[in-house]
C-alpha cells in the first residue's frame, strides 16, 4: 500500500515538474559561451536565445564559481535587474522581461574564479614538461533544457594549444574545431541538447615551449646534418663508397 | 635497406647524401614554427615527425626500420602522440597479420608447393608464345593466392621465366618476347595482387585503416568479389596492350628450355607429405577467409581475418600437422619495426587532426568540394593509382592515401568507404618504374627491357585500369553495394 502511495506521489511530482518546465519556465533555444582568460580567472561572454514564460521570466544557467558581471538585452526589454535564485536546488539567473511568451535574446558576462589557474596536465610516461590544463564543465542549472549549446574556450595568449583532451577526436565526425578569434587560439564545440541538470565538459592542454628547446633542436639539426654531409661526402665527391 | 648499397644512380646518390640533413632541417623548421591555425601543438609535432620520416624513407639515407624507431621516440618525447598509443601500435591487428603471413609464406616456401604449381602450369600450357604468355599470367594470378608476398612471388617466377626465355630464343633476337615476359611478369604480379586482399601486406594495412577510421569491415571474400574482376580485366588489357606495343616474333619453342622445365617438373615426382600438409593448411586458411560471412552460422563464432591467419600460422608449427620449426619461420622483424613506426606516424596524423586539416586545405584550394561523386571518384582513383610515382613504399603510400581519402570523403559529406575501398584496390599499382617496388627490380635485373619500355607500357595499363575502375563505379561496385 505504501509503495502504491509513493508511486502516485512520484508520478504527480513528475507531472507537476514537467508542466512547470514546459510552460511556466520559458525555454532556451540556444545558449553560447565564449570564455577568455583574465589573468587566472575566466571571463564568460554568453548569448542566450529563448522564450519568456507567461509572466515574462527567463531562467538561465549559472556556472559554478561564476559571478554575474553584466546583463544586456539584445531583443526584448528587461524590466528589472538580473537576480540569482535557487530553482529546484540549482542556482540560476532569473531575468524578467516586459515581453511575455516572447522570443528574447540576452547577453551576459560572468567571471569564473581561477578557471585558468594553470593546473598541471595529467600525462604519463615520456612527454614534454610545462603542459598545463584548463577544463570548463558546463552544467545546465536552468529548469529547462537547452536546445543548442555552443562553447568556445580560448587558450591563453603566449602559450600554444597542446591538445584537446575532451571531447575526444572521433573517427566519424568532427567533435571540435580549432580556430583563431580575437588573437586567441580557440576550441569550439557544440551540443544539440542539454537536458535540465545535464553537463558538458571541454578540457584542453596548453604548452609554453621553452626557448632553449627550439635552440637545441636547431643546433642538433645543423650539427648532425653538417656532420653527415661531411662524413658522407665521398658519396658525391669521392671515389670511395662509405664503408 | 642496406646503407652501403643505397646510393646507386646519380639521383639516388644525391638523395642519399642530402636525406639526413634535409630531414633534420625540415623537422626543426616545422617543430619551431608557430602552430598553424586549426591545429594543436601535438598535430604540429606529428606533422614534423611524419615529414622527417618521409624524407628519410624516400631518400634511403637510413635503413627504414631505424627511421621507424626514431619516429617512435620522437613522437613520444616531443608530444606528437602519447607514448602508450605509439608503443601500442605493435599490438595492432596489421602487425599480427604480417607476422602470421610471413610464417605462412615460410611454410609454403619450405614445402616447395608453390614451385610445383608454377612449373606445372607453364609446362602444360606453354605451347606457343601466346599461350606461354597467358600461362605466365595465370601462374602469377594463382601464386597470389598461395604466396602472400609480391617479392617472394617474383623470386619464384624469375628462374622459371629465364628458362622459358631461353627456350623461346629471347637472347637470340626475339627481343619483343623478352620485353613482354619481363614487363608482363611484373605487371601480372602487381595486378594479380590487387585481386587478393592477402597477396600483399599494404592491402591488409589499407583495410585496417578503413576499419580503424570508419568501423567498416571488409573481408577477404568481399575484397575478392569486388577487385578480382577488375584485376582480371586489367590483366587482359595488359596482355593486349603488350601485344600491340611489342608484337613477338613467331617462333617455335626450341632449345632445351621447355624440356629442361619439363624435366625439372617431372623430377619433383609425386607430391611429398610436407607439400600435402602445406596445401591442406593453406587450403583450410583460404576456405576460412573465403567463408567469413558464414562463420557464425557454421561454427557459432566469428573468426576475423587476422585470427584465421594466426590459426594457420599456428598449424604450421603444430606437431604432426605442421612442417615448420621456429627457426625456419622467416619473420623479418626489421619490416615489423618499420611497419609499426610507419603506422604510428600515419595514425598520429589522424589522431591529432592533421590529415583532416591538411586535406581540407588542399582540397579547398583545388575546389574538389564542389565536385559531384563521379568527378571526385575519378580524381581520387587517378591520384591513388599514380601516387606510386612519388612513394616507393606501398606501405607509406597506403598510410598517406587511405586516411586522406577517408578524411576528404567525410569532409564533403560522402560515404568514405565508397572512395577508400576502390582507392585500396590501386595500392599494388606500382608498375611504371623499376624502383617502385622490389618485384620491379627483380624483373628489371633480367635486362630484357629498358626503363622507358616499362614506363610507357605501365602508364597505358594503369590508364586502362583507371577506366575499368571508373566503369565499375557505375556497375559492379554499385551492384555490390560498395558505392
Amino acid at each position: 500500500m505504501l509503495k502504491i502511495k509513493n508511486i502516485i506521489l512520484i508520478l504527480s511530482l513528475l507531472l507537476f515538474v514537467g508542466n512547470l518546465s514546459a510552460g511556466s519556465m520559458g525555454s532556451i533555444k540556444k545558449y553560447s559561451e565564449y570564455i577568455t582568460p583574465l589573468e587566472k580567472n575566466g571571463i564568460i561572454q554568453a548569448v542566450a536565445e529563448g522564450k519568456t514564460n507567461k509572466d515574462g521570466y527567463l531562467y538561465l544557467p549559472l556556472a559554478k564559481k561564476a559571478t554575474l558581471l553584466e546583463v544586456k538585452a539584445i531583443k526584448g526589454e528587461l524590466l528589472s535587474k538580473a537576480e540569482i535564485k535557487k530553482v529546484y536546488g540549482q542556482k540560476v539567473v532569473v531575468l524578467q522581461f516586459l515581453d511575455k511568451d516572447a522570443a528574447v535574446i540576452v547577453n551576459e558576462k560572468f567571471s569564473v574564479k581561477k578557471l585558468y589557474k594553470g593546473k598541471k596536465a595529467k600525462q604519463k610516461y615520456s612527454h614534454p614538461g610545462n603542459v598545463k590544463n584548463v577544463t570548463y564543465k558546463f552544467k545546465n542549472t536552468a529548469p529547462v533544457k537547452i536546445d543548442k549549446y555552443f562553447l568556445t574556450l580560448a587558450v591563453p595568449k603566449g602559450v600554444e594549444l597542446y591538445n584537446v583532451v575532451y571531447p575526444k577526436i572521433s573517427k566519424k565526425k568532427k567533435t571540435f574545431i580549432i580556430s583563431a578569434k580575437d588573437g586567441y587560439t580557440v576550441v569550439s564545440v557544440k551540443k544539440k541538447k542539454i537536458k535540465q541538470a545535464g553537463e558538458f565538459k571541454v578540457s584542453l592542454n596548453y604548452y609554453a615551449q621553452p626557448y632553449n628547446v627550439k635552440m637545441v633542436v636547431w643546433l642538433f639539426a645543423i650539427f648532425i646534418g653538417g656532420f653527415m654531409l661531411y662524413t658522407r661526402r665521398a658519396t658525391l665527391f669521392g671515389k670511395n663508397e662509405e664503408k | 635497406m642496406n646503407v652501403e648499397k643505397a646510393a646507386q644512380s646519380p639521383t639516388e646518390k644525391v638523395l642519399f647524401y642530402i636525406g639526413i640533413p634535409l630531414a633534420l632541417l625540415v623537422f626543426a623548421y616545422i617543430f619551431t614554427m608557430p602552430t598553424p591555425e586549426g591545429l594543436g601543438y601535438n598535430g604540429k609535432v606529428s606533422m614534423a615527425t611524419f615529414a622527417f620520416a618521409l624524407i628519410l624513407w624516400v631518400s634511403g639515407s637510413l635503413p627504414t626500420y631505424v627511421t621507424s624507431l626514431i619516429v617512435i621516440v620522437v613522437l613520444s618525447i616531443f608530444g606528437g602522440w602519447d607514448e602508450k598509443s605509439v608503443l601500442g601500435v605493435f599490438g595492432y591487428y596489421v602487425i599480427w597479420l604480417m607476422v602470421a603471413a610471413f610464417i605462412i609464406t615460410s611454410g609454403m616456401e619450405k614445402s616447395g608447393f608453390a614451385r610445383r604449381l608454377a612449373l606445372g602450369m607453364v609446362t602444360k600450357f606453354g605451347k606457343s608464345t601466346i599461350t606461354i604468355l597467358i600461362s605466365l599470367f595465370v601462374v602469377n594470378f594463382l601464386l597470389a593466392f598461395v604466396i602472400p608476398s609480391t617479392t617472394a612471388r617474383a623470386a619464384v617466377m624469375l628462374p622459371i621465366m629465364l628458362l622459358i626465355a631461353d627456350a623461346y630464343g629471347v637472347n637470340k633476337g626475339n627481343i619483343n618476347l623478352g620485353k613482354l615476359m619481363g614487363i608482363q611478369g611484373l605487371q601480372s604480379n602487381a595486378l594479380s595482387t590487387s585481386a587478393i586482399l592477402t597477396a600483399t601486406a599494404p592491402q591488409i594495412l589499407a583495410i585496417g585503416l578503413v576499419k580503424e577510421m570508419t568501423d567498416f569491415d571488409f573481408g577477404w571474400a568481399q575484397w575478392f568479389a569486388a577487385s578480382a574482376p577488375i584485376a582480371i580485366l586489367s590483366l587482359a588489357a595488359s596482355f593486349l596492350i603488350g601485344l600491340v606495343l611489342y608484337k613477338p616474333e613467331k617462333v617455335i619453342a626450341g632449345g632445351g628450355g621447355i624440356q629442361k622445365l619439363k624435366e625439372e617438373y617431372h623430377s619433383l615426382g609425386k607430391m611429398t607429405t610436407i607439400e600435402k600438409k602445406a596445401l591442406f593448411i593453406f587450403g583450410f586458411t583460404i576456405i576460412l577467409w573465403a567463408t567469413d560471412k558464414w562463420h557464425v552460422g557454421l561454427f557459432g563464432f566469428q573468426l576475423s581475418l587476422v585470427m584465421v591467419a594466426v590459426i594457420s600460422a599456428t598449424m604450421f608449427f603444430l606437431p604432426h600437422i605442421g612442417i615448420l620449426k621456429w627457426n625456419e619461420a622467416k619473420i623479418p622483424w626489421n619490416l615489423m619495426i618499420f611497419s609499426a613506426g610507419a603506422y604510428a606516424a600515419g595514425i598520429s596524423l589522424n589522431a591529432t587532426g592533421v590529415a583532416t586539416w591538411a586535406l581540407e586545405g588542399i582540397f579547398h584550394s583545388l575546389g574538389v568540394k564542389d565536385m559531384g561523386f563521379t568527378g571526385l571518384y575519378a580524381v581520387v582513383i587517378f591520384i591513388s593509382s599514380f601516387s606510386h610515382f612519388v612513394f616507393t613504399s606501398k606501405t607509406v603510400r597506403t598510410i598517406i592515401v587511405i586516411p586522406t581519402v577517408i578524411a576528404l570523403a567525410t569532409s564533403v559529406g560522402m560515404n568514405p568507404v565508397a572512395l577508400a575501398i576502390p582507392a585500396a584496390f590501386t595500392i599494388a599499382d606500382t608498375i611504371t618504374l623499376p624502383p617502385h617496388c622490389k618485384p620491379n627490380l627483380i624483373y628489371f635485373s633480367t635486362g630484357f627491357y629498358t626503363i622507358m619500355d616499362q614506363l610507357k607500357y605501365g602508364i597505358l595499363v594503369l590508364l586502362a585500369k583507371w577506366l575499368l575502375m571508373f566503369g565499375a563505379s557505375f556497375t559492379w561496385f554499385k551492384y555490390l553495394g560498395i558505392i
